[in-house]
């Protein structure tokens, strides 16, 4: 611990000194009897006071959180000394706050006597945090001397964000050769009717459709709609965000994308991640709980870095983008690099959809006229944005903080029922 | 907030005792006081050491002052002025920290109880030392000198121990 000195031992001393010296200069024990008692506190503080030994061990009650959730940090105090006075300030990261209990607070703490701290913490903002920063300063008992420590965190917390409720996800138009939930647009083995065909050597009886084949007098067999998986890239473009009031178009992507992922996870589904932006991060589709906290990992890590170079989707490994994925891509659609790159995407052939994050709710109209039309061409121009997409046969929603996700997942479904493919 | 007030009481009460009781040099003494009263709120308000350094030095020049224009009779109540000035000077040195951070009800109450540990104490010390100056041993130059080194020798021992 740091020892440092106060001033009111400075103070105190020069007042016994001042007084002894007047006393006698003047010849009055009274001068003597007012800085006697400042002369013996400087004395008994300076030889019993020493260092107090404080030590702090912090714990919390669980490693992993929700966005929202609240949970327990203990600060443990003990000291090889009493300590009359010792301040404690929990050092908090910006997206973690205190929902219950002091911070700072001054206590007493009793030679080896443990103290146990508890505090609340509300998990504000998804992310990973290193908890457990303390600052302490303990006084002697005559306050002539303050203690000094910071220990440094080392509780590692991750908050996950808060999953949305989602009904339905967006089908993709292929599906790949594995089991899964999708019911593919091919036919094959399956439980969804698909068509009648006429019989053909090597098909199985428990196909044949009786009721078909006696009406039209020769063997047709049922063909069926295989469930198969499907490949899934979430596309989070991370070039840049808008932040307002401690929410952001990050926040809602990263929400978006964690939703998804899981989703499609719990589908037997395989799911990819491509952080594109300033630093390019990405992760091969997988499957399983592991995948799915891989991607959320990732999407913890995921941090908007100004990067002037020029990227496009050639950046990205080729395995990281599998033939016949769908992607959907999560975006502001603020950077140029990741509008082109999604139209290049398009036109690669990949099934795209896009739910823009919408930066409108997050940017000020402003209060002059100018300012206002400023605004105004400025929503024109994502709305022509929006329509070369359209035109491309992808499908672009506005999502924005306040509306369930489930609804940019139907307008996304809605279009794709009725868009058609469309080359670039 | 708390401590600050009581702080300020406490030194305005120990400015009027001898301005009201004095009989010669009044205007000095109260000019005195009234200083130490407002140097002290300064220093609170500002949360400054210096002028409360001050606040209190005067405050004993006042008393010394007072004494000077008092006579030669040794006041049997300097104890209880030395009480009065060492609380003023805990309770202001309280009032000088910041108060953003809560204090337990065990510190707050054991800090009282040290308050009034220390001016019981300060009457004690005080009345001993007044005891020991009034056993007639005498007065010479040499005591004189004697004196002053002890009182250099003792400056120069909390001078040594604070390092």
């Amino acid at each position: 611990m740091t020892r440092s000195l106060s001033s009111k031992l400075t103070v105190y001393a020069g007042l016994a000194g001042l007084g002894l010296l007047a006393a006698l200069a003047a010849g009055r024990p009274e001068l003597a009897v007012m800085a006697a008692p400042f002369a013996f506190l400087v004395c008994a503080g300076l030889i019993l006071g020493g260092d107090p030994r404080v030590e702090v061990s912090v714990d919390l009650d669980r490693a992993r959180a929700l966005e929202g959730d609240e949970l327990t940090l203990r600060i443990v105090l003990r000291a090889a000394r009493t300590v009359s006075k010792l301040e404690a300030l929990l050092l908090l990261p910006p997206g973690l706050s205190l929902a219950e209990g002091e911070n700072p607070v001054a206590i007493r703490l009793p030679r080896d006597e443990p103290r146990t701290l508890e505090l609340r913490l509300r998990c504000e903002r998804w992310g990973g945090y290193v908890v457990g920063g303390v600052l302490i300063r303990a006084q002697d008992a005559f306050g002539f001397y303050a203690y000094d420590a910071r220990v440094e965190p080392d509780r590692e917390l991750k908050v996950f964000p808060r999953e949305e409720a989602l009904r339905g996800l967006i089908r993709p138009q292929e599906t790949q050769v594995f089991a899964g939930d999708e019911v593919s647009r091919r036919r094959g083995e399956g439980i969804e009717f698909a068509d009648l065909r006429q019989f053909a050597f090597g098909d199985p009886v428990r196909h044949v459709n009786w009721r078909a084949s006696a009406r039209r007098n020769q063997l047709w067999v049922n063909e069926r709609h295989p469930e198969r998986n499907t490949d899934v890239v979430i596309f989070l473009d991370t070039f840049t965000e808008v932040r307002r009031d401690g929410s952001s178009t990050l926040d809602l992507a990263v929400s978006a994308a964690a939703t998804l992922a899981s989703r499609y996870i719990r589908r037997r589904d395989r799911v990819g991640l491509v952080s594109f932006g300033g630093l390019l991060r990405w992760l091969r589709p997988g499957t399983g709980l592991v995948q799915l906290y891989r991607i959320i990992d990732a999407l913890l890590d995921t941090e908007i870095w100004l990067n002037y170079a020029w990227k496009d989707i050639d950046v990205v490994p080729a395995r990281t983008l599998p033939p016949q994925a769908l992607v959907i891509a999560v975006t502001p659609l603020l950077d140029e690099r990741s509008v082109r790159a999604l139209l290049d995407l398009r036109a690669r052939g990949f099934d795209l959809a896009v739910i823009e994050t919408s930066p409108v709710p997050f940017a000020d109209p402003g209060e002059s006229e100018v300012e206002r039309l400023a605004f105004r061409l400025w929503k024109l121009r994502r709305e022509a944005l929006r329509s070369r997409y359209h035109a491309a046969g992808v499908a672009v929603v506005e999502w924005g903080d306040g509306s369930p996700l489930e609804r940019a997942i139907q307008e996304v479904t809605a279009f794709r029922r009725h868009a058609r493919l469309a080359r670039v | 907030m708390i401590p600050a007030a009581a702080a300020l009481f406490a030194a305005a009460g120990l400015a009027l005792h001898p301005a009201l009781s004095a009989d010669r040099r009044v205007w000095l003494i109260a000019a005195l006081g009234g200083l130490a009263v407002v140097s002290l709120a300064w220093a609170l308000v500002m949360r400054w050491t210096t002028p409360l350094a001050w606040a209190l030095a005067l405050l004993g020049a006042e008393y010394a002052a007072w004494l000077a224009a008092r006579g030669v009779d040794v006041d049997t109540r300097a104890p209880l002025y030395a009480a009065g000035l060492l609380l003023t000077a805990e309770l202001a040195f309280d009032g000088l920290e910041r108060s953003v951070v809560r204090s337990d009800v065990e510190v707050v109450a054991r800090r009282g109880l040290q308050l009034a540990g220390f001016a019981v104490g300060a009457v004690a010390v005080g009345s001993v030392v007044l005891a020991a100056a009034t056993i007639p041993v005498g007065g010479s130059v040499a005591l004189t000198v004697l004196g002053v080194a002890a009182a250099t020798l003792a400056l120069a021992l909390i001078a040594r121990l604070a390092q």
